[in-house]
């Protein structure tokens, strides 16, 4: 029977496009200190270490080896993850099971990228199969002008929606000091002056590339009832993987994202998502992702969620709040971006997140990270122990 | 003090070398194409789906796919446009770290034998007017002499007039 | 037909990369391509005196503040010769070559680099040997060109 676990402390970095005033390691000493200062507990304290990124973006590898010296980690257990997108997510998984276990009662997740350092978009392409696609990928930008088109046509959205919802997320994210991305956008047109990079995918429509380190520290029940933060619970989570979109051969879907929602939810006893849950940070790589993701994970049905868009419901103070942080389309270190999905649902459920907290009363959080394609995480939080 | 200060960097290029083994299913397939500028599929004796490129396994049912022939059967190439995308800005190409010039198309195909296929649409740039969903499609594939087995072997899907 | 199975796929990866040293590296790396000098850092808290550089001691994360103007010289802890040639930009020079293990007096840590200048089987642990710097300076490890005996 696995133990209970908490997050008693978050951290992460003021995400920015370049960072060249710290290299890699640093840059992740900088969401560790944050992370104890938060949590209040020393670097001595920290048993275990998870530490992840998607390697090819800063061409060094063996992550878990050059970062030791920097996150404190030099002497103790710990293991590297690397799961691409999902990687943030992963590493949450991996310290909750470090401590469910009981093999560890206090251990440290970090998660970082220093994205300017390679070529993102070359980065991402070797993620395909050399022998197959790799000579026709166009990255993630591809894969998400696709998915808008798709979305379109099947729900009738019109092209507007796109800037719809990253008029939201901007406004979200101009409200959280650590977002990278936090444009002004007096409104849906000015959005829809951004040029195209993939029609009808524009720049505004699409994450960037961000540099940043993110931290949690995960403890045991015991531990976590001693500290003098509110400790934030861990409900469950769920990994998913389904069959790689490239061998699919172009067709679209969510088969993965419905998967693992519907898993956690059912055993969970979650049978109406919007109203159970306070709170949703979710991974979704582009403004017309978040929106068929929604609907595959189950929130509201095929094609509603562009309507309940258009009337403001996923505003953080209104009804459902989605991705009150400026969600990944404002922030975007791969290897860091799931984990801040589940450290930002950790700041509102605790009531922390301070000008972006949500309305509602915050109970349970949903987090997600997503990997291309055809990978998920998700994370259940509860802001009580029951 | 940070300030005025020159932050310095590195810069290197890391090139690496590989030799990939196809294995016999992708192996095959791959030197179908390089012989006869064939695409070969195979049907999974399991649950029915057809699997292209033909793999050890279905990943669904997880049933073994029989060596070639048994159960492989070539396509005809030909098939209908179902989706498209015009890529407007430079990509590099990991291989060689050149840039491709753009813009150019790349199709989603559904080949006549029940099949998903991505590709370029050809032979250029084609205007947004002449595209829609469902127009026939078919597989331009290189002379014998400059296929090496590879899926680029195929130079594009052009669209059948008429 | 004869069997045209492909056996092998060749393929290359080539990506282009940017790293960059930080601002306490950097400082590290533009003392010695326009003064010549090799600097280390202190850690307030254990003492110790980092060569290169760093931000946090790796023992306790304290910040490390106090700068310290390192000799060129220092002594042989470790070294090797290597003989084995391989794949492109991934080597310093044409083997065969000497790296060797170097700790600069009043250094803690020890500095990974060239050894030229003496005859490979001459090189002995505990050897004193300085650096010879490079007369053109890029700001990065070979501006230090080697080290050599030092008498």
């Amino acid at each position: 029977m696995p133990r209970s676990t908490a997050i008693v402390g978050v951290g992460q970095t003021f995400h920015r496009a370049r960072r060249p005033d710290v290299n890699i390691g640093e840059l992740c000493t900088e969401s560790v200190k944050a992370a104890l200062e938060d949590a209040r507990i020393s670097i001595k304290d920290v048993q275990a270490f998870i530490v992840g990124n998607m390697e090819l973006f800063e061409g060094r590898y063996v992550q878990d080896m050059w970062q030791a010296d920097f996150i404190g980690a030099a002497g103790k257990p710990g293991i590297r993850v690397t799961t691409g997108g999902t990687t943030g997510g992963t590493l949450a998984c991996v310290a909750f099971e470090f401590v469910a276990s009981g093999v560890f009662d206090t251990v440290m997740a970090v998660g970082f990228e220093k994205q300017s350092e390679g070529d993102t978009r070359a980065g991402l392409k070797t993620v395909s199969d050399p022998l197959w696609i790799r000579w026709l990928t166009t990255g993630a930008i591809g894969y998400f002008s696709r998915q808008a088109r798709y979305y379109m046509r099947e729900t009738g959205a019109p092209e507007a929606m796109g800037s719809v919802v990253r008029v939201r997320l901007a406004q979200h994210a101009r409200r959280n000091p650590h977002a990278h991305l936090r444009m002004d956008l007096k409104g849906v047109e000015e959005a829809m002056e951004a040029p195209y990079l993939i029609p009808p995918l524009r720049q505004t429509d699409m994450c960037p590339a961000s540099e940043g380190a993110c931290a949690i520290v995960v403890t045991s029940e015991e531990v976590a009832k001693r500290m003098p933060r509110k400790p934030v619970w861990v409900k469950d989570w769920i990994t998913v993987h389904k069959e790689a979109m490239y061998i699919r051969g172009g067709r679209h879907s969510v088969a993965d994202l419905e998967m693992a929602a519907s898993k956690i939810f059912k055993r969970n006893g979650i049978s109406k998502p919007m109203e159970q849950i306070s709170v949703a940070e979710i991974y979704a790589p582009s403004t017309w992702a978040e929106l068929e993701w929604l609907e595959a994970y189950g929130f509201c049905q095929k094609g509603q969620a562009w309507r309940l868009e258009e009337k403001g419901f996923f505003y953080l103070d209104r009804e459902f709040p989605v991705n009150p942080s400026g969600g990944v389309v404002c922030t975007n270190p791969i290897g860091a971006t799931g984990l801040i999905r589940v450290a930002e649902c950790a700041l509102q459920l605790r009531g922390d997140a301070g000008e972006h907290q949500i309305n509602r009363r915050p109970t349970l959080g949903f987090a997600t990270a997503w990997g291309g394609s055809g990978w998920t995480v998700a994370v259940l939080l509860s802001a009580t122990k029951q | 003090m940070k300030g005025q200060e020159e932050l310095l960097g590195q810069e290197r290029v890391l090139e690496v070398r590989f030799r990939w083994a196809a294995g016999p299913y992708l192996g095959r397939f791959l030197g179908q194409l390089k012989e006869e500028g064939v695409l070969w599929a195979v049907r999974c004796s399991g649950c029915g789906r057809i699997l292209m490129p033909p793999r050890i396994v279905c990943a669904v049912c997880y049933t073994e796919t029989p060596m070639f022939p048994n159960g492989w059967f070539p396509l005809s190439g030909r098939g209908t446009l179902v989706d498209w995308e015009r890529i407007i800005y430079p990509q590099m190409d990991p291989e060689t770290g050149q840039l491709r010039p753009e813009p150019y198309i790349h199709g989603t195909f559904m080949l006549d034998e029940g099949v998903l296929f991505t590709h370029y649409l050809g032979p250029e740039d084609l205007e947004e007017s002449r595209l829609r969903e469902g127009l026939k499609v078919e597989a331009v594939i290189k002379d014998p002499r400059e296929r090496v087995g590879k899926l680029t072997d195929i130079k594009y899907f052009r669209i059948l007039e008429g | 037909m004869v069997d045209p199975t492909i056996q092998i796929v060749n393929g290359r990866l080539y990506g282009p990369y940017h790293n960059w040293y930080g601002a306490v590296a950097s400082r590290f790396f533009r003392e010695l391509r326009d003064n010549g000098l090799i600097l280390g850092n202190r850690c307030g808290s254990c003492g110790k005196v980092f060569l290169p550089p760093r931000s946090v001691c790796p023992g306790c994360l304290s910040d490390i503040d106090e700068w310290v103007e390192l000799p060129s010289i220092g002594t042989l802890t470790a070294y090797t010769v290597v003989y084995y040639s391989y794949s492109d930009h991934c080597q310093p020079k044409q083997p065969p070559y000497a790296l060797g293990i170097i700790r600069l007096d009043g250094a803690d840590t020890g500095l990974c680099h060239l050894l030229e200048e003496v005859k490979f089987e001459e090189i002995r642990i505990g050897m004193k040997v300085e650096a010879v710097f490079s007369r053109n300076r890029k700001g990065n490890i070979l501006d230090i060109a080697y080290f050599k005996p030092s008498f």
